[in-house]
C-alpha cells in the first residue's frame, strides 16, 4: 500500500508526462491486444471446424453462384445445375441452407415459450421480437454433410426432403425448446400456414456454418433454432439467390475434385451461371493466410509504436531517477533498501503499463459489446475479449514493464547512497 | 565493548594513478552516550568518515564494528537495517522531502517497520511535541523556517529510537540564535536520552558543545581530545556560527 502511495505520488508529480505516456502505451497495447484477438479468431475458427464439422474438408466443396439474375430462367438454371451435380457419380449430394425468421401460431401466446425466448435474446435487438424463431432451412445434400445428431426422436431421412409426398414438413428442434415442444408437436407458420411437425430434438451444442460467411464468422449455435427442409414458398428466384452462396456438395473422393469442378463449370456456363468451386479446406487456408497478413501488419505497427513508447518510458523514468535522486537518498538514509527503491521504479512503470493495458482491454471490451448488440452475438463469440486475451494483456504489460525498467534500474544501481543525499558532499 | 570501533579504516576512491585517499588508517572508539565532534577543513575526510559511520559507505580497508559486531561483508539489506534501527542522520540542509508533510517526513523511518497506524501516530506526535513542532505536522518543509525544518529532521532522527545520531554541519544553514538553540537541543538529547551524537563540523564554536573533539586532516586523525569548555561561553561575543 505504502509503495503504491509513493508510486502514485510520483506519477502525480509529473502528471502531464505520465498522461502522455499512458496515452501512448494505451494505443500500443490496444494494437497488440487486437493482434492477440485476431490470432485467437484464427485459432477459434480452426477449432470450430475440428469440433463441429464432421466431414472431410478436402471433399466438401463450396459451390458459389455469382448471379444477379432474378428471372424464372435463373430458378430453372439453378435447379438444373443442382440436379446435374446431384447425378454426378463422383458426388455424394448437393444442397444449400438458409437461416430465416418465422413465428408459429401455436407459440405466439405460449407464455413459457415467450419467457424462454426473452431470456435467449436478452441484450440483442431480437429481444423486441421474442416470438420470432430462427429457422434453418436445409436441402437434402447439405443435411447429409451436416450430420446432425439428435438426442430425442429421429433424424431426417431422405423422404423428408421429397415435398411431393408430405404435407407436414418434419422439423428438428434445438435443445433449448425441450420443455416447450414435444416429438409430434405440430406448428403452423404464421405467414404461410405451412404446417411442421417436430420429429426430434438436436443434441446439445449442435452447430452449423454461419448464415453470413461460414469461413470468417463463428458457427451458428442451433440450440435455440429449428431445422427443417425448405418449403414450397422458398423456391422463387429471390430465395434461391439467398442460398446460392451457401451451396455445398460432397465428393466421394478428393482426387475427383478437378474433374468435377471442370464439369460443373462447363455445365454452369451452358446454363449462364457464373460459378466457383472451392473446398472448405482451401477456403479455410485462404482465411488463415489473409488473417495472418493482417496480424503481421498489426504486430509490426504495434511493435514499432511499442518500441517508441518504450524509449519514451525509459527516458521519462531516467529523468525521474535524476529528479528523485535526493528523495531516494533520503529514503536509503532512513533504512529503505535499494531493492525497495528499485521496486518503486519498476512499480511505477508497471502501474503505467497495467493501467494502459486495462484501458485498452476495456475499450476493446466495450467495442466488442457494441458489435455483439449490432450482430446479435454472432461476431462477439469469435472476437471476444476472453480470459486468455486479458491474461495476454497482463503478460504484455509485465514484459513491457521489465523491458522499460531495465535501463533505469541499471542507472539507479550505479548511484551510491552517499552521493544521493544532497546533504552529504 | 565500545559502541563504535574503527580499526585501521581507510577509504580510497579511484584506481592506480587516479587513486585518491580519503581516509587513512583511522583508529577510533566511541562509547555509548558520547557527544563527539569531528572537525577538519574541507576535503579533510570528515564527511567520508561520517558516511562510513552511518553505513552509507563501506571502508576500502580495515574493520568497522558496531556494538561489538563487525560490519565487514554485510549486504545492502543488512546495512539498511542498521540505518533504520541503530543510526539516524541530521544534515546541514535538513534532507526533508519537499512534497511530504512534516508528519510524513517524520514517518519515513517507520515505513520500514511493522507498526499499526495508531502506534506510528503516537511515536511521531511524541517527538513532534518534544520538539515543539506538533502544530506544524500538516505543513510542508517549504512553509517552515530553517530552525523548524531542522527540528523536523531531528524529530525524524529520534522517532526511529536509534542509539546513534550523526549530524553533518547541523547548524550550517541556520542563524546564530537558531543554531545555538539546536546545539542546546542536541546536548539535551544527549544528556537526557543517552543518545550517542557525532557532529561533523568545521566550526570551533559548534565543537565546543561536544565532550570530545576529533580533528581530521588529510584523511588522518590529527587529534582526539576531551573538551571541558563550557559551551555557554563559546557564544559570548560571537556574531556567527
Amino acid at each position: 500500500m505504502q509503495a503504491l502511495k509513493i508510486i502514485f505520488k510520483s506519477m502525480f508529480k509529473k502528471k502531464i508526462a505520465s498522461l502522455l505516456i499512458l496515452l501512448q502505451l494505451t494505443i500500443s497495447l490496444y494494437m497488440l491486444i487486437t493482434a492477440v484477438i485476431q490470432m485467437n479468431s484464427t485459432n477459434f475458427q480452426e477449432k470450430q471446424f475440428e469440433k463441429h464439422f464432421n466431414k472431410d474438408m478436402e471433399t466438401t466443396v463450396h459451390l458459389s453462384i455469382q448471379s444477379n439474375d432474378s428471372s424464372e430462367r435463373y430458378t430453372k438454371s439453378y435447379h438444373d445445375l443442382q440436379a446435374f451435380v446431384n447425378n454426378m457419380p463422383e458426388v455424394n449430394g448437393i444442397g444449400a441452407y438458409d437461416l430465416t425468421n418465422t413465428s408459429f401460431k401455436e407459440l405466439e401466446t405460449n407464455e413459457a415459450f415467450l419467457q424462454l425466448r426473452k431470456k435467449i435474446t436478452e441484450g440483442t435487438f431480437k429481444e423486441r421480437f421474442p416470438q420470432a424463431l430462427e429457422f434453418l432451412n436445409v436441402e437434402a445434400g447439405v443435411a447429409k454433410i451436416m450430420e446432425l445428431k439428435v438426442s430425442e426422436g429421429r433424424n431426417f431421412v431422405t423422404a423428408d426432403f421429397d415435398r411431393s409426398e408430405i404435407d407436414l414438413i418434419p422439423l428438428l428442434s434445438g435443445a433449448a425448446y425441450k420443455e416447450i415442444l414435444q416429438v409430434g408437436t405440430i406448428l403452423t407458420d404464421s405467414n404461410t400456414n405451412q404446417k411442421y411437425q417436430v420429429v426430434g430434438f438436436l443434441a446439445d451444442n449442435s452447430r452449423w456454418f454461419s448464415d453470413s460467411d461460414y469461413i470468417r464468422l463463428p458457427f451458428t449455435g442451433l440450440d435455440d433454432k429449428l431445422v427443417a427442409p425448405f418449403s414450397y414458398v422458398d423456391e422463387d428466384a429471390l430465395a434461391l439467390h439467398a442460398r446460392s452462396k451457401k451451396l455445398f456438395y460432397e465428393l466421394k473422393d478428393a482426387k475427383d475434385l478437378e474433374s468435377v469442378k471442370n464439369a460443373i463449370t462447363v455445365k454452369a456456363k451452358a446454363l449462364n451461371l457464373p460459378v466457383q468451386s472451392i473446398t472448405v479446406a482451401d477456403e479455410l487456408a485462404a482465411f488463415k493466410k489473409d488473417n495472418q497478413k493482417e496480424i503481421t501488419f498489426i504486430v509490426v505497427v504495434s511493435s514499432v509504436l511499442g518500441l517508441m513508447t518504450l524509449f519514451g518510458l525509459v527516458s521519462v523514468m531516467l529523468s525521474t531517477i535524476v529528479a528523485r535522486k535526493r528523495e531516494f537518498g533520503i529514503r536509503i538514509m532512513v533504512g529503505t533498501t535499494m531493492r525497495y527503491i528499485q521496486l518503486l521504479i519498476w512499480g511505477e512503470i508497471f502501474v503505467l503499463t497495467t493501467l494502459s493495458s486495462l484501458i485498452a482491454t476495456l475499450i476493446l471490451y466495450f467495442q466488442k459489446k457494441n458489435d455483439q448488440q449490432e450482430w446479435a452475438g454472432v461476431v462477439n463469440e469469435m472476437n471476444d475479449v476472453t480470459i486468455e486475451v486479458m491474461l495476454s494483456a497482463v503478460a504484455i504489460a509485465f514484459v513491457f514493464s521489465l523491458l522499460a525498467s531495465f535501463i533505469p534500474i541499471m542507472r539507479l544501481r550505479k548511484l551510491q547512497p552517499r552521493e544521493m543525499v544532497g546533504g552529504i558532499d | 565493548m565500545s559502541l563504535i570501533e574503527l580499526n585501521s579504516v581507510s577509504k580510497f576512491y579511484g584506481r592506480d594513478e587516479s587513486k585518491t585517499v580519503a581516509l587513512e588508517s583511522i583508529q577510533m572508539k566511541v562509547e555509548v552516550g558520547e557527544f563527539i565532534s569531528i572537525m577538519g577543513p574541507s576535503g579533510s575526510g570528515k564527511s567520508t568518515l561520517l558516511n562510513i559511520l552511518g553505513c552509507m559507505d563501506v571502508p576500502s580497508v580495515g574493520e568497522y564494528s558496531l556494538k561489538g559486531r563487525s560490519l565487514k561483508g554485510l549486504d545492502h539489506k543488512e546495512l539498511s537495517h542498521i540505518r533504520n534501527k541503530v543510526i539516524s542522520f541530521v544534515f546541514q540542509h535538513f534532507a526533508l522531502l519537499k512534497n511530504y508533510s512534516v508528519y510524513e517526513n517524520v514517518e519515513l523511518p517507520l515505513l520500514n517497520r511493522k507498526l499499526s497506524t495508531k502506534e506510528k501516530r503516537e511515536k511521531i506526535f511524541t517527538q513532534l511535541e518534544k520538539l515543539g513542532i506538533n502544530k506544524l505536522y500538516k505543513k510542508h518543509p517549504t512553509q517552515l523556517s530553517g530552525g523548524q525544518q531542522q527540528r523536523v529532521a531531528i524529530a525524524r532522527a529520534l522517532v526511529s529510537d536509534a542509539e546513534i545520531i550523526l549530524a553533518d554541519e547541523p547548524t550550517g544553514a541556520l542563524d546564530q540564535k537558531t543554531g545555538r538553540e539546536l546545539l542546546e537541543l542536541l546536548s539535551a538529547i544527549n544528556e537526557n536520552e543517552r543518545k550517542t551524537i557525532i557532529v561533523v563540523t568545521h566550526d570551533d564554536k559548534v565543537a565546543q558543545y561536544t565532550s570530545r573533539i576529533i580533528s581530521i586532516n588529510d584523511g588522518r586523525i590529527a587529534a582526539d581530545v576531551a573538551n571541558s569548555e563550557n559551551p555557554q561561553d563559546v557564544f559570548k561575543n560571537t556574531s556567527n556560527l
